[in-house]
Order: structure tokens, then C-alpha cells, then sequence
């Protein structure tokens, strides 16, 4: 199987200190794995790399089986990318968001694609309102509609349950599930292990910035992944 | 194709909320008016030559309210992961930075209008200063400022201090904009002709191509490192 993401050695600094050090990671085609670890595990830098949002101090990227840093358009054309913040305007609508987006991703029938979008969010209804009036939950939803909108092969995806109430974490749970029934390879950030660990193939813990471990999901259930987390945050691991 | 598709996309979505949102033309035209009310007290129009004050304080007026005006549209773009949004897509970023730039432009030259209407009332000009050469000089002069602007909002943005950065960064580089700008404009006012006027024109058409093809070329690098 073709793998999407190869990290070697990966690392990245910010000033003084090392966000993330020589961390090895490999994402297969249609894999999907979860990023797990304490707040500042260096899970959302090592998906900042992943988005070539940030640049590696050190070790070697290579997406779709090429240098991260060289061929960036094509990279980033087949990257989705769902963030802390939603990249939504809040003074435009669903609708003129989603066009906005396929525009910076030259989408195209791009008109069709968007609408098709916010039905599979289940915002064609409000497609005509504007952002700032949705809850959070439906925010949640139209970034992932924007974050798919271009048919990404890879989904990258930090702490995309934070905030959402528990109907709202099922729906995008199933939703993810469906992407990667799809083919679509996932790597997921997250805190909240219930939600992935149906549907991801394997584990990798962070822990101040290095990997400590690999494993596949379904190894320990929710409670024994939190209780692993524990130990490794109380250095007992 | 997709280079204008880009810029074009980035234009209409900055043209779109701020039309909603009102603040960056609201800053503007705010900042400005106050600028030029202080200057009406300061220096009577009708004890000072009109050539010896419209200048500085129009060019005071446009530069400080241009600066609050970048900052506010380049605090709107870090929020919510905006210019995040721009960086994880594939879209050229001259295309980005062009499209910026003409928003950025077109707030300007708004907000430009609206403070000069005042200006004209109370400082009572006429046809003989507002002439095809006056706006040639607000033209170019705003051209170069935000050419600079935008690349150093998006900068600024990345420090701590965030708008107080801004203004720190840009005005020594502007400083030969702001010359050229402030002398041709006095020129183009002055009872004795605009003489000397060519080459002032001159240096803002060069420092123009200079910053614009700069900011082209360096936007992208900026936005990511």
C-alpha cells in the first residue's frame, strides 16, 4: 500500500525550545490514525508539519511519495485540513465561504460541489445565512465540508471534537468514519478517544514532543488508552 | 487562469465582509476625519496658506488612518484561522497578495475620498488645487503605501506586539513614498506652478514598481515563515 505520509526524524523548533523531536511517522493509504497526548505533546505542531503550514527544523517530509517542501501546490491540493480555528468568515455566508474556498483550491463545477457540500453537512437550509450566526456544532461541520470540499486524499484534523456537544461528536464521528470507508486517509488530534477509536487503525502517543508509543486502536479500549495517557504524562511509562 | 481566479476570490471575499462589516472603512474614514479636524484648529484657514497645510495634514491623515486600517483588516484576517486558511491551500501567493492588495487599495482610496470631501469644505479648495496632477500624487502615493502595508500587516500579525509592530515596521520604509508623496503634492498646490513636480512623480512610479514587485514576490515566504 502507498504511503501518504513518511516522517523521519522529524523536528521543529520554536526559539529555544523543541516542539517535536525526531519523530518517525507513517501514514498508509486509507489509514487512519490518531494522534494522542497531553496539552503541548507537540500534536498540533507535528500536524502543522503535516499541512506544510510550518516548515521541519530538521529531519525529512515527504507527502504522496514526494519532499514536502518541494512540491507544495500539488501537496497542498490533495490535503484537507481541519484546525483549532474553523477558517470560516464569520461575515459570510456557508455558501459564500465553501465558494471561496473552492476558488483558493480551483475547484471544478465548483457550484455543484458546494451545494453538494453543505447538504452532506446538513446546512443547505442555512446555506444563505451567515456564519456568525451558527453554533458551534455547525460551524464544526461547514469546515469540514470547506476541508473536504477540494476531495483531499489526506485529512488532517486537530482537536476537531473540542467544544461540540455529544449529538454533534457522533455525527462528525460517523462522518469521519464514512471518509475513511471512502479511501481517504485520516490523521486525527485528539483528546477524545471514544470517538476514533471505532474506526482508526492505530495509536501513536506523544509525549513532550517525541513518540512513545505506536499501537493499534483497538489494543485498549477508551479507559485503558486514558489510563496509558496517564502514566505517560506522569512519566511512569 | 487560476492566478486571477485566486485574486480575484481573495478581492471579492475581503470586498464582501467588509461591506457587512464596516470596520476597516469605518476606521479609516473615522481616523482620518479626526486628523484633519485637528489640523482645521490647529492652523486656520483663513490665517495660513492653504498650500502650506493641505499637504501635510491630508498625507498625515491618509498614512495614520491607512496604517489603523491594515491593522484592522490583517487582525480580522488572523482570526479564526483566515490567513491559515489561505496558507494550507494551494493558490499562488502573488495571486494572494494582489488580492489584498487591491482591497486594501480600494478601502484606501474610499476612505481617501470621503476625507478629502471634508478637506475641501473646510479648507476651501478648489479647481485650481484639485487638479489631475493632485490625484495623480494621492493615486500613486497610496499605490506605494499599500504595497508595503499589506506585507507588513500580514508581519505584523506574527509578533507579539501585533499593531504597535506596524507602524514601526512601515514608516522607515515608507519614508521615501511618504517624501515624494508630501513634496508633490505641495507642489502641485504652490501659487508658482507645479514646478519640479516630474521628478517627484518619477520616484513614486519607481518606489511603486519596486514595492509592488517586491511584495509579489516575498508575500508567500512571509505568510510562512
Amino acid at each position: 500500500m502507498t504511503a501518504v505520509v513518511v516522517a523521519r526524524a522529524l523536528s521543529r523548533r520554536f526559539g529555544r525550545s523543541w516542539a517535536l523531536t525526531d519523530v518517525d511517522l507513517e501514514v498508509a493509504e486509507g489509514e487512519a490514525v490518531a494522534l494522542v497526548g497531553a496539552n503541548g505533546a507537540g500534536k498540533s505542531t507535528l500536524l502543522s508539519l503535516l499541512a506544510t503550514i510550518r516548515r521541519p527544523s530538521r529531519g525529512e517530509l515527504r507527502l504522496f511519495e514526494q519532499p514536502a517542501h518541494k512540491a507544495q501546490e500539488k501537496i497542498r491540493a490533495r490535503l484537507g485540513f481541519v484546525g483549532h480555528a474553523t477558517f470560516l468568515d464569520d461575515a459570510l455566508t456557508a455558501r459564500e465561504n465553501l465558494r471561496f474556498h473552492a476558488a483558493l483550491f480551483c475547484v471544478a463545477d465548483s457550484a455543484r460541489k458546494v451545494d453538494a457540500a453543505l447538504a452532506a453537512a446538513g446546512l443547505g437550509g442555512r446555506a444563505h445565512d451567515r456564519v456568525e450566526g451558527y453554533s458551534r456544532g455547525m460551524r464544526q461541520r461547514l469546515s469540514l465540508a470547506r476541508a473536504l470540499l477540494h476531495d483531499p486524499q489526506l485529512l488532517l484534523l486537530d482537536e476537531p471534537f473540542s467544544g461540540l456537544d455529544p449529538r454533534a461528536c457522533v455525527w462528525l464521528a460517523e462522518r469521519l468514519r464514512a471518509e475513511k470507508a471512502k479511501g481517504r486517509s485520516l490523521v486525527v488530534a485528539t483528546h477524545q478517544f471514544e470517538h476514533v477509536l471505532p474506526w482508526c487503525d492505530r495509536v501513536v502517543v506523544l509525549h513532550m514532543g517525541a513518540v512513545v508509543e505506536v499501537a493499534a486502536a483497538r489494543s485498549r479500549d477508551a479507559g485503558g488508552w486514558a489510563l496509558r495517557l496517564a502514566a505517560v504524562a506522569e512519566g511512569r511509562a | 487562469m487560476s492566478f486571477w481566479r485566486v485574486a480575484h476570490a481573495v478581492l471579492r471575499k475581503d470586498l464582501s465582509a467588509e461591506w457587512r462589516r464596516k470596520e476597516v472603512l469605518t476606521s479609516i474614514v473615522m481616523f482620518g476625519l479626526l486628523t484633519v479636524v485637528t489640523f482645521v484648529f490647529a492652523f486656520d484657514p483663513s490665517r495660513h496658506a492653504r498650500e502650506d497645510v493641505v499637504p501635510g495634514c491630508l498625507w498625515t491623515a491618509y498614512l495614520f488612518a491607512g496604517m489603523l486600517g491594515l491593522s484592522r483588516s490583517a487582525a480580522k484576517d488572523s482570526q479564526d484561522g483566515g490567513m491559515q486558511a489561505l496558507l494550507v491551500s494551494p493558490a499562488d501567493r502573488g495571486a494572494i497578495y494582489l488580492g489584498k492588495l487591491l482591497s486594501h487599495a480600494i478601502f484606501m482610496v474610499v476612505g481617501e475620498v470621503i476625507v478629502l470631501l471634508f478637506a475641501v469644505l473646510w479648507f476651501d479648495l478648489g479647481s485650481r488645487q484639485l487638479t489631475p496632477a493632485f490625484f495623480a500624487f494621492i493615486v500613486l502615493g497610496t499605490l506605494g503605501f499599500v504595497a508595503v502595508g499589506t506585507v507588513f500587516a500580514a508581519v505584523s500579525q506574527k509578533t507579539r506586539l501585533k499593531e504597535v509592530m506596524l507602524p514601526l515596521l512601515l514608516l522607515p520604509v515608507l519614508s521615501p513614498i511618504v517624501m515624494a508623496a508630501v513634496e508633490g503634492t505641495a507642489l502641485v498646490m504652490s501659487p508658482e506652478g507645479p514646478r519640479g513636480m516630474k521628478s517627484w512623480l518619477q520616484i513614486l512610479v519607481a518606489f511603486d514598481i519596486v514595492f509592488t514587485t517586491l511584495g509579489f514576490l516575498v508575500y508567500g515566504y512571509v505568510l510562512e515563515e
